[in-house]
């Protein structure tokens, strides 16, 4: 096993066992709910389970072939979606504060 | 008579202590092989979960240590597990136990087929035996990481072993504290029975517990969609679990009645739609066949499909040293009315074991799960919690406890060898350079192997989609003396055959006389003997 295979099974392990987990453990969990012994031991558990369910998925519903780029793909495409909900997450909370804090500058408008 | 109700109490409260100390150093003694105790002594752990009634009733919940104390516990409790699970490893290079050959040669099966997943061209028993989700699991890996099968099976195996001082941890912190974790993480970490698991080579088993784990957790957190995901991974991953997950949420959703539970099996279902459906034969004769042994072995008693693994009374034997607390554990819940899903588990869990329903041995490693966090739940609080005991005691209580029930894993890592030698498995990889229509003959116990390493199609005793004779053929066969009998039977298959036997395999049954003769070779005669038959002409 050369240099190139040690640093291959580290980082491609890491990508597919750990990375598409880690940022579905935030959809779950926000930031500063659990710890972190929690999120990643929860990273490794939620990457075992999403990989094989959305490349079998995949291959099933759309016929995409399990090759090294699709699965790169699909274990990126994974990871994104995650991020995706958390920015939109964070934007409806946003806009939901910016709101709640716009009404209650109205009210204190209103009592003055 | 309230008074004396009163004194009775102080009276049992007051040898509890001395009961647990008691049982702890004669279990020690029993582990350490300097006395033997009979099976009723096990009677015994009722009793002292009997007496630590008075202390439970007046425990309340108090949080122990902090986090980052617990941490050095938690990893230790991790490398140790890790290292139990690595040492046979650096001893001896061949995979232990029996099924190391069945994952590799579906492994390698899944990889050649690669870009496509082979589900149309896999054999039966392939299909009956492993759902979809490790291997589609490992096609990711190996495309990912250049992994092969056997790196995935050396390297991830021992990790996820290990890693299941994790879940463990983190299930019981959630519901009973984190010293409860801590505890629970430590037992598990020296539990005879997930070394043996991991001895035994039950690969989907350890993704199965992680899987039930998460799901647990994520169902006592009341996240829906975690545990719809750790649900649907159970059922691609490990099928009894994912029924034993399904039994447990029967009785949790009609005392908790949240709608979430129903959405999240829902979502399940969806997910894991596909791998069912492509399957749907298998699973739906796996299912019936699970039911018609629970009813045989009710009607007629016999405990039929127990599958491979120790008994009931044997557990019984290894986890003694914690079964006390594990039944204090349960009378905690009880008394306090906490119908959690770790109560359904292992009630569940307890009724398939003991009244041997269904694959009732292998249902002893989750029993074994939920009995390390009962039994770390009676420690907290039929110890720790317990006023008026110097701590010293307490922690030499618990240390003991720990080593007793760490003595037979260790035994078992020292003694623990693989099924066959490297020699043996040498001969099986010569096989790889021969023609490549031949077939391999191989007995049932090196059987496995021969599939795995040596890249041929085998012949064996009712095993692999290649067998085409019947039992009593086979016997006949075994039992022929002379070469006609054996050409004849081998004659069925076109092409050369080569004849794998393991010198040293127990229970020899395969005659040798009629392969003395100018139709079969000697081409191998190592550790392990191969002769060559040519084939009828």
């Amino acid at each position: 096993m050369d240099a190139f295979d040690v640093v291959r099974i580290i980082f491609g392990s890491i990508f597919v066992l750990f990375v598409p987990g880690f940022a579905w453990s935030y959809v779950f969990f926000n930031r500063g709910k659990i710890d972190w012994v929690e999120r990643v031991a929860l990273s490794f558990g939620l990457s075992i389970a999403l990989v094989p369910l959305v490349v079998f998925w995949f291959n099933w519903v759309f016929h995409v072939n399990i090759s090294l780029i699709n699965t790169w793909i699909i274990v990126s495409g994974i990871t994104i979606v995650a991020i995706i909900w958390l920015y939109a997450r964070k934007r409806l909370w946003t806009v939901r504060l910016a709101e709640k804090l716009s009404s209650r500058t109205k009210f204190v408008r209103f009592r003055k | 008579m309230r008074e004396k109700i009163q004194k009775i109490s102080k009276i049992i409260d007051l040898s509890y202590l001395q009961l647990v100390i008691i049982f702890i150093v004669l279990a020690l003694l029993e582990a350490l092989n300097v006395i033997s105790l009979p099976v009723d002594y096990r009677i015994f752990a009722v009793v002292i979960a009997l007496f630590a009634i008075p202390t439970l009733i007046i425990s309340q919940r108090r949080e122990g240590g902090s986090f980052s104390k617990a941490m050095p516990i938690l990893f230790a409790a991790f490398l140790f597990a890790f290292a139990v699970r690595v040492i046979p490893y650096i001893q001896h290079p061949v995979p232990l136990g029996y099924d190391p050959g069945f994952y590799k040669y579906t492994f390698d099966v899944y990889a050649s087929a690669l870009p496509s997943i082979p589900e149309g061209e896999l054999a039966s028993w392939i299909k009956e035996m492993y759902p979809q989700g490790l291997f589609v699991f490992f096609d990711a890996v190996h495309l990912t990481a250049g992994t092969d099968s056997l790196q995935f099976m050396y390297y991830l195996f021992p990790l996820i072993g290990a890693f299941l001082v994790f879940p463990v941890f983190l299930v019981t912190r959630n519901l009973f504290g984190q010293r409860a974790g801590l505890i629970a993480a430590v037992l598990y970490a020296v539990s005879f029975t997930q070394f043996d698991m991991f001895a035994w080579f039950y690969f989907k088993n350890a993704f199965g517990l992680m899987f039930l784990l998460f799901a647990i957790y994520a169902l006592e957190k009341r996240k829906h969609g975690l545990m719809a995901l750790m649900f649907a991974a159970l059922g691609i991953f490990h099928r009894p679990e994912f029924l034993l997950f399904a039994l447990i949420l029967i009785p949790y959703f009609l005392t908790h009645r949240r709608r979430g539970i129903i959405y999240a099996c829902l979502g399940t279902a969806l997910m894991i739609l596909p791998f069912w459906i492509a399957r749907w034969d298998e699973n739906w004769s796996t299912l019936t066949g699970v039911v018609s042994t629970a009813a045989t072995n009710i009607q007629t008693g016999e405990a039929l499909g127990g599958g491979t693994f120790f008994g009931f009374t044997t557990y019984t034997a290894v986890a003694l040293a914690y079964i006390p607390f594990a039944l204090i554990g349960l009378f905690y819940l009880i008394l306090r009315r906490n119908w959690n899903s770790l109560f359904f588990y292992f009630v569940i869990n307890l009724v398939i074991v003991v009244f041997e329903l269904f694959f009732f041995k292998r249902f002893i490693i989750p029993l074994d799960i939920v009995v390390i966090i009962l039994a770390a739940l009676g420690i907290e609080y039929g110890l720790l919690q317990r006023g008026r005991v110097p701590k010293a005691v307490t922690a030499l209580v618990i240390i003991l406890l720990v080593v007793t029930a760490a003595i037979p894993t260790i035994d078992s890592v020292r003694d623990t060898k693989p099924l066959i030698t490297e020699g043996q498995l040498e001969a099986i990889e010569w096989v790889q350079d021969v023609e490549e229509d031949a077939y391999v003959l191989a007995l049932s116990h090196d059987a496995p192997w021969v599939l795995g390493w040596s890249e041929h199609r085998v012949i064996a005793p009712g095993l692999f989609q290649w067998d085409e004779h019947t039992k009593d053929e086979w016997f006949a066969f075994f039992a022929a003396n002379d070469s006609q009998s054996a050409r004849d039977f081998l004659d069925v298959y076109d092409g050369p055959i080569y004849i794998y036997y393991a010198k040293n395999a127990d229970n020899c049954y395969l005659g040798f006389e009629k392969f003395e003769n100018e139709y079969f070779q000697v081409v191998y005669n190592e550790e392990a003997i191969i002769y060559k038959y040519e084939g009828g002409d």
